[in-house]
């Protein structure tokens, strides 16, 4: 007996080592661009091409410095504003879509899970004009509002929202609670919210993470250098014909990190919900 | 049910209703917003020419008063001289929006579509000058109350600021005459000599340019040019047929030349093939293998913070074939801004008054175009001791080689026609199975897809 | 009708003294319609809440969304550079791009190449590492997941500078290490033909498995670990256990995943245009100046006529359209490939 389970034991662990080493070497992989980004932000432009090596330089600071100047910390407050309230608007709306599609039958269900895939594949960005303009009949014109708005409407979130809560809630849940006399909007709170917590980290994090990259959206609506988001103000860093790199990259790497923690945080969660989710009543 | 039902299909008439609306009057909006002016200047019924000082015209410089919105993509050069233009005129505020460089006309044109505020002033870049004219939506800088007077800026500019009817639309904030940069230990090692003149005269056309390359190549294996977009820089720059002349693309005359010289130089092995604005291209400044650069005046900012760690390792000198232009930004108003005269004053002191141009050398490095500048003795010595050593630059630049000046027009189609021709060109510089015929070709097909519209001959 | 009367059959009343109808007693008669009537109200309770909660979705992509789709619709028929007046041309511009231009098929035909390449290797990356993770045999794996997404979390211009850094053929990391490793005798020149269609496939994968493993990880939490447990009593290994539970429990995300990975990757713009237009600033508006023949990709191409020099939306929207109709048509085959009846079949 204890022979058998010396074997199975060895296998694991093997099996374990060399999965490990993989993973490690993968990440190393997917780590390498992003030590080297980190590199670059230490150097001066003047030496960014030709002394570039794998170790970091002195020129930190002053690159640093130059983000600053061009009003970081105030696009970076106006991202955080835009990203958080789209997360939450997105996750929402697209949750109760999810919900109502998946469990619920009436006429235009059919109709309404093909009309966001379809959605899906009409690129929008050449009714940028129309769109421009209708934000100006409506008086948005150099407010956030269009830009956490259109995150709402979100095929991808909805699509992902309708599969997931069709795949793991079960409907007898649902009915056992109807029958206990709680009304839809009860159900959808206290039974199905719990359910697909992974679900919604998931969504907030994809969601904040592509309000926060989007570019030309807000180069449009956008007017006044102080509500700029964080993509324009790194893109600007610099002139035409003298663009100062390095410190270009210091920007985009300091714009990164707050997606990182929010990554982070958000991951914890994740992991969170896992086990509460394994420990299913 | 009923109700919802009503309700649904509430929601989609009236989304039909306003879409149409919203194209429909997409037409109006334009006009609408060229309505009469509520800026606050008074009236401005001077005839007085503007000279280079703002104090002769009839209202003082405190007087003007309106906060200006200035769209660019680099707003701390003009942000550090701002501060000495409020010495001058204390109520003029100025805001600067900097957009990238990628989506300025973009922003412009989709903010003209929809009827949305126009900044001020605007950056015109020779990217898309030629577009951004033929939009006409430009005031006329010759016309009361901006009085500007052409004669002031340098002669070969006129074709790149002026609109088909030859109006003034906008004014160079820095000159872009070209010369070529050698590395002068190269040029005597293999010339003989350093001087520019004499070079000059050794080298007067580019046949000679690429045989004593060919020689220079097989002794060393070191380059003439780095990159092939120098070499597009002074074959466009120095050809003055016009790209398109009555619905035609003149291909054999304004385009081939470019593809000819470019396989030629490729197949001499004279040519380096980085992209420019590589880390390869900043590389080739001191790796001792290269030893000309084409060598506008903007380019100084790029050899200052690459080659830091020699002195006075180049001399500027004429090209083979004579002077041209690459590059360049003027600054424009639009017709529909609402503070037209505050922003001309801005434009005024920035880039035709002494003081401006004074303070724009110094800090930030553009030289102007104002002629009578260069006759000042202490604006005229441009000297960078560790870069060009004893050589005054801007007597080679603005003495010498800018009266030989000439350039053609700027046109809509510059964009397309150049973005294509870089395209094809950076597919040939690296394969040499690519002959002039097939090169040829591959262009034709991509403007005829791009520009369908036009003949090409 | 035939309700009542069946009802009324049913309870067998018939006497003829109490006040009947139908052969049914009055009390019963209004027992059974009131009955009736309290399920039809449920019924129509719990059916109008969908449409209230569909309705902030609906709304918000019709005030949206709606309008900027019906104008590209609208203005495909027309020719607009966006400044002059719209001309009605009718189907000019289709016409253009079925016969004249070059670059349109081809481009479709490159994404679709490329998509064959990145798609399939990235979804089973992503579904193995995933397994790999929330199984117990990897340790870290949590951390492993955070450090993949890096790559997806980046602005593309982040990505496209790093790359065109690594990539560049004088003074870029790879060639330098292929040199000194005696690999390579001349630099590679990675940007242009015929590498860079590759570069991009790998920089596809290189950015999209942290986000495959991501949603994978999602819906492997879901699987009960007594399942598992089950299958190792019954003698399993690890590669059956993957095979039989985990992968067909996952089949709802990765049909999600593959129907969302088509119709984005048809409309794949940002990677090619910041990978191959990485040092040149100075394109204006989305030009395709540096792509190689074989990365143009549609959308591009779409920006670059639009937006680019000598705008033309009309062709511009019509080439959308276009675009459209393959993306649905693969969507289908896709929808068609997990068995389903069309689109929208509930699992």
């Amino acid at each position: 007996m204890s022979n058998r389970n010396r074997k199975t034991y060895l296998k694991r662990v093997n099996l374990t080592i060399s999965i490990t080493l993989l993973a490690v070497f993968i990440s190393i992989i997917f780590i390498i661009p992003f030590y080297l980004m980190g590199n670059m932000a230490t150097y001066s432009t003047n030496n960014l091409y030709t002394k570039f090596t794998f170790l970091p330089s002195n020129y930190l600071l002053e690159n640093l410095k130059t983000v600053m100047r061009g009003m970081f910390a105030r696009s970076l407050l106006n991202s955080l504003i835009v990203s958080i309230c789209a997360t939450f608007l997105s996750v929402f709306v697209s949750a109760l879509f999810g919900f109502s599609i998946a469990k619920y039958r009436f006429k235009l269900n059919k109709f309404f899970f093909n009309f966001i895939i379809i959605t899906m594949m009409i690129p929008t960005s050449l009714g940028i004009v129309a769109f421009v303009i209708e934000m100006r009949i409506l008086g948005m014109i150099d407010t956030f509002a269009p830009l956490i708005l259109v995150f709402g409407a979100n095929s991808y979130g909805a699509f992902w929202m309708t599969q997931y809560i069709r795949a793991n809630v079960p409907t007898e849940l649902i009915e056992s609670a109807r029958i206990d006399g709680c009304n839809e909007f009860m159900i959808f709170i206290r039974i199905v919210v719990p359910l697909i917590k992974p679900a919604i980290f998931t969504l907030s994090i994809l969601i904040f993470l592509w309000s926060w990259n989007s570019y030309l959206l807000p180069i449009v609506i956008l007017n006044s250098q102080s509500k700029f988001t964080i993509p324009i103000t790194i893109a600007t860093l610099g002139s035409l014909y003298f663009t100062d790199h390095a410190a270009r990259v210091t920007g985009l790497f300091l714009g990164i990190i707050p997606l990182f923690i929010i990554f982070i945080i958000g991951s914890k969660f994740f992991v969170k919900g896992i086990t509460e989710g394994a420990i299913k009543g | 049910m009923k109700k919802l039902t009503f309700l649904v299909i509430f929601i989609v008439i009236t989304t039909v209703i306003i879409s149409f609306a919203v194209v429909g009057c997409k037409g109006e909006t334009v006009s609408s917003e060229t309505i009469t002016e509520e800026s606050t200047t008074v009236e401005e019924t001077t005839a007085e020419q503007s000279e280079t000082t703002p104090t002769t015209v009839e209202k003082t410089p405190e007087e003007y008063s309106a906060t200006i919105t200035m769209w660019c993509w680099d707003a701390a050069t003009p942000s550090a001289l701002i501060p000495y233009f409020n010495q001058t005129y204390p109520n003029i505020k100025i805001d600067v929006v900097a957009i990238p460089y990628a989506e300025l006309l973009q922003k412009f044109k989709t903010a003209i579509a929809s009827g949305t505020e126009l900044p001020d002033i605007m950056w015109l870049e020779m990217g898309f000058r030629g577009e951004a004219i033929a939009l006409d939506v430009w005031e006329n800088l010759e016309a009361a109350p901006y009085n500007f007077d052409r004669t002031t800026v340098f002669d070969y500019l006129y074709p790149f600021i002026t609109n088909a009817r030859d109006e003034v639309v906008g004014i160079d904030w820095s000159s872009t005459i070209c010369g070529l940069a050698y590395n002068r230990h190269m040029a005597q090692e293999y010339f003989g000599t350093e001087d520019p003149s004499e070079m000059e005269s050794l080298i007067p056309d580019w046949d000679t340019f690429i045989q004593k390359g060919i020689e220079i190549k097989e002794k060393s294996g070191t380059f003439m040019l780095s990159t092939d977009e120098d070499v597009l820089a002074f074959t466009i720059g120095q050809n003055q047929n016009e790209y398109v002349t009555n619905g035609t693309l003149n291909f054999n005359a304004a385009i081939a030349p470019t593809l000819q010289m470019v396989i030629k130089m490729r197949d001499s092995g004279i040519m380096d093939v980085n992209d420019m604005w590589s880390p390869g291209y900043f590389a080739s400044y001191t790796d001792d293998k290269h030893m000309f650069f084409n060598f506008p005046t903007w380019m100084l900012q790029h050899f200052i913070t690459q080659d830091t760690e020699r002195t006075d390792t180049w001399r500027l000198m004429k090209a083979p074939g004579g002077g041209y232009a690459y590059g360049g930004t003027c600054w424009s108003i639009p017709q529909a801004a609402d503070n037209k005269l505050e922003a001309y004053k801005f434009i005024e002191w920035y880039m035709l008054s002494s003081e401006g141009s004074r303070l724009n050398k110094d800090i930030s490095g553009n030289l102007c175009t104002v002629k009578t500048m260069y006759q000042e003795p202490d604006f005229a010595e441009i000297k960078y001791p560790q870069l060009f050593g004893d050589q005054n630059l801007s007597e080679k630049w603005f003495t010498d080689i800018a009266p030989t000046t000439k350039v053609k027009g700027v046109s809509e189609y510059d964009n397309v026609i150049l973005t294509e021709l870089r395209a094809v060109l950076s597919q040939i510089k690296v394969d040499k199975s690519i002959d002039f015929n097939k090169a040829c070709d591959m262009l034709k097909e991509a403007y005829s897809a791009k520009l369908p519209d036009l003949t090409i001959n | 009708m035939f309700a009542l009367r069946a009802y009324g059959r049913a309870n067998k009343k018939t006497t003829c003294h109490d006040k009947k109808l139908y052969g049914i007693k009055r009390v019963e008669l209004r027992e059974y319609i009131t009955s009736e009537v309290q399920l039809l109200r449920e019924r129509k309770r719990k059916n109008f809440w969908p449409y209230i909660f569909t309705s902030p979705f609906l709304i918000l992509y019709f005030v949206f969304l709606l309008v900027p789709t019906l104008f590209t619709i609208y203005l495909s028929f027309n020719k607009w550079n966006g400044i002059d007046p719209i001309t009605f041309i009718g189907l000019k511009n289709y016409i253009f791009i079925f016969t004249r231009d070059p670059y349109f098929f081809k481009s479709i035909l490159n994404i679709i190449l490329i998509m064959l390449m990145y798609i399939p290797a990235v979804m089973v990356l992503g579904v193995v590492i995933a397994a790999a993770i929330t199984s117990r045999y990897l340790k870290w794996g949590h951390a492993f997941r955070v450090i993949s997404c890096l790559p997806y979390i980046t602005m593309s211009v982040g990505i496209g500078l790093i790359f065109a850094l690594i990539l560049d053929p004088k003074m870029g990391v790879l060639n330098k290490v292929l040199l000194y490793l005696g690999l390579i005798n001349e630099e590679i020149q990675w940007l242009k033909e015929p590498y860079a269609r590759y570069v991009i496939v790998v920089m596809m994968i290189w950015r999209l498995l942290g986000y495959m493993i991501l949603l994978y990880s999602a819906s492997m939490v879901n699987i009960p670990v007594e399942l598992y447990d089950a299958a190792s009593i019954d003698g399993a290994n690890g590669i059956g256990k993957f095979r039989h539970i985990t992968i067909p429990l996952v089949m709802p995300t990765t049909r999600f995943l593959l129907i969302t990975s088509i119709i984005a990757g048809f409309q794949l713009v940002e990677e090619p245009l910041l990978l191959l237009n990485g040092w040149t600033s100075g394109s204006q508006g989305g030009g395709f100046a540096n792509a190689v023949k074989s990365c143009l990709t549609p959308v591009w191409y779409i920006f670059g006529t639009a937006f680019g020099g000598m705008s033309q939306y009309g062709t511009a929207t019509a080439m959308s359209f276009i675009l459209f109709i393959v993306i649905l048509s693969f969507t289908m085959i896709g929808f068609r490939i997990f068995k389903q009846k069309g689109i929208g079949s509930n699992e």
